[in-house]
């Protein structure tokens, strides 16, 4: 069982296996943070956990609202300098806080993420309007948005119910099969 | 090649069926063959990789499997779709590991022969001469910010198109219907993106960001290329201008003005969706009195 609360270099590696990142490659020159769209929200920017996983602080990390406030934009990634892959480290980190059940305090993305594939879990497409649907009652948003739904309604553009796709079994066995295994 | 499995993705198939409807034709016009890739599964988009990475190349890689038995490259209209396929191909082919794990454990045996591509870069790929034949009715009276987001440029050793930092083939396309072309630096800034669904502080800064320059530098109009951008900049455009002394901004796809530009009538592009009405600035720009 690693650490949680002392520094780990258990948790560096395996950070860097899941990632195929060298954490220490980065010199903490900031050029990620200065191009983030979303750093105005994170107290702890994107450097700053990079920082926090080289000094191997597992559950300052994985805690860290600041990993659910990265939509993956790859600005960082295109523009590091070590050619670290700053995006994946993320993915990487919201894997690592799913499978260790640490949530940060901002978790309505990851509500959202959850209701997503279970969508997709279920029907083999995402159903926009459930998903919407679902979010929102268990957010307590509840009417966050309900204004767009009643002219997408009329227009035809959202339907009420979702198809299931022919080779669901397919899709629901690659849920099965990934929640079982290791990421490397 | 000229044929292609298409890929619509599960926003093209509801929110976004504009795009979906204006892609197919344009695609038509310009003797692209777009054959549906049959029975496909949502791509994984951003959740996905979000929670398990694993899973993100399983659901992807199914659709590249299905294309690969089609015997054809495959096209996706909306970013995000291509940029997961991209991704998964990239990584599987660098990582014969991963690649031989996929055929392991989850009996998923891609090859890596296909290519896949943004419908952007299909149409900005063909040569200008076809695209320039087809043009009736050139948009000359339309000043229109190109808006590329992030999945169509970024990473560029993934999408391997265009520029990441200062693409240009959105700008390209555009100037080649007429239209006057509005430089923006907000052009690769990202609107949001799913965040845009959780959390309105984002659209209001982001989206609201790219708005307020485009309005500033005097386009009437942003022109677009992912459903997802289009979702935070039109369909939410009141959370973004909020507290913004701006005016309601139209938003088309390119496919949209394009197929405008081809003669198609603006119905059939489904342009009276969008939540910005477009209608004043479509009908003056196709010489119709609204």
């Amino acid at each position: 069982m690693i650490s949680l609360t002392k520094p780990d270099i258990n948790f560096v590696q395996e950070v860097e296996t899941l990632s195929g990142q060298k954490v220490a490659h980065c010199y903490q020159c900031g050029k990620c943070t200065a191009g983030c769209p979303f750093a105005f929200l994170m107290e702890d920017a994107p450097h700053k956990i990079i920082h926090l996983v080289q000094l191997g602080l597992q559950k300052p990390v994985l805690s860290s609202p600041a990993i659910w406030f990265c939509a993956s934009c790859e600005t960082c990634t295109t523009r590091c300098p070590k050619q670290v892959d700053v995006a994946k480290l993320m993915d990487t980190l919201r894997e690592l806080s799913h499978k260790a059940k640490i949530i940060g305090e901002k978790s309505d993305v990851r509500l959202f993420t959850e209701i997503f594939l279970n969508s997709v879990k279920t029907k083999g497409r995402a159903h926009g309007v459930g998903i919407m649907a679902r979010y929102n009652f268990e957010s307590g948003h509840l009417f966050k948005d309900a204004n767009k739904l009643m002219p997408m309604v009329r227009q035809g553009r959202v339907s009420l119910r979702q198809k299931k796709i022919s080779g669901i079994q397919n899709v629901r066995s690659i849920f099965a099969k990934a929640k079982n295994l290791k990421s490397f | 090649m000229s044929k292609f499995a298409y890929y619509p993705g599960c926003t093209l198939e509801q929110l976004a069926q504009e795009y979906d409807e204006s892609a197919r034709l344009v695609g038509k016009f310009l003797g692209l063959e777009f054959t549906e890739l049959p029975d496909w599964s949502c791509c994984g988009a951003t959740p996905s990789h979000h929670k398990n990475y694993l899973l993100s190349l399983a659901l992807a890689a199914r659709n590249l499997i299905l294309t690969e038995e089609q015997g054809l490259d495959l096209v996706a209209p909306c970013p995000a779709c291509s940029n997961r396929f991209k991704t998964a191909h990239h990584d599987l082919i660098s990582d014969f590991d991963l690649l031989k794990k996929l055929r392991q454990k989850f009996d998923l045996n891609y090859r890596g022969e296909i290519g896949i591509f943004s419908l952007l870069e299909v149409i900005s790929n063909l040569p200008f001469d076809l695209i320039r034949e087809k043009i009736v009715r050139p948009l000359d009276r339309l000043r229109v910010v190109p808006y590329y987001g992030c999945f169509l440029v970024r990473p560029p050793e993934v999408t391997q198109f265009d520029d990441p930092e200062n693409p240009t083939s959105l700008d390209n396309l555009m100037e080649l219907i007429g239209a006057q072309v509005v430089p923006s630096e907000y052009k690769t800034e990202c609107c949001g993106g799913v965040l845009g669904i959780t959390n309105n502080q984002v659209i209001s800064k982001l989206s609201g960001d790219i708005l307020e320059t485009a309005q500033k530098a005097g386009a009437q109009a942003i022109v677009v290329a992912c459903p997802l951008c289009h979702q935070n900049l039109d369909l939410k455009q009141d959370v973004a201008r909020s507290g913004r002394n701006l005016k309601p901004m139209p938003v088309f796809y390119f496919t949209q003005l394009m197929g405008l530009a081809f003669g198609i009538n603006p119905k059939d592009l489904g342009i009276p969706k969008h939540t910005v009405n477009p209608m004043r600035l479509t009908n003056s720009l196709i010489g119709v009195r609204s």
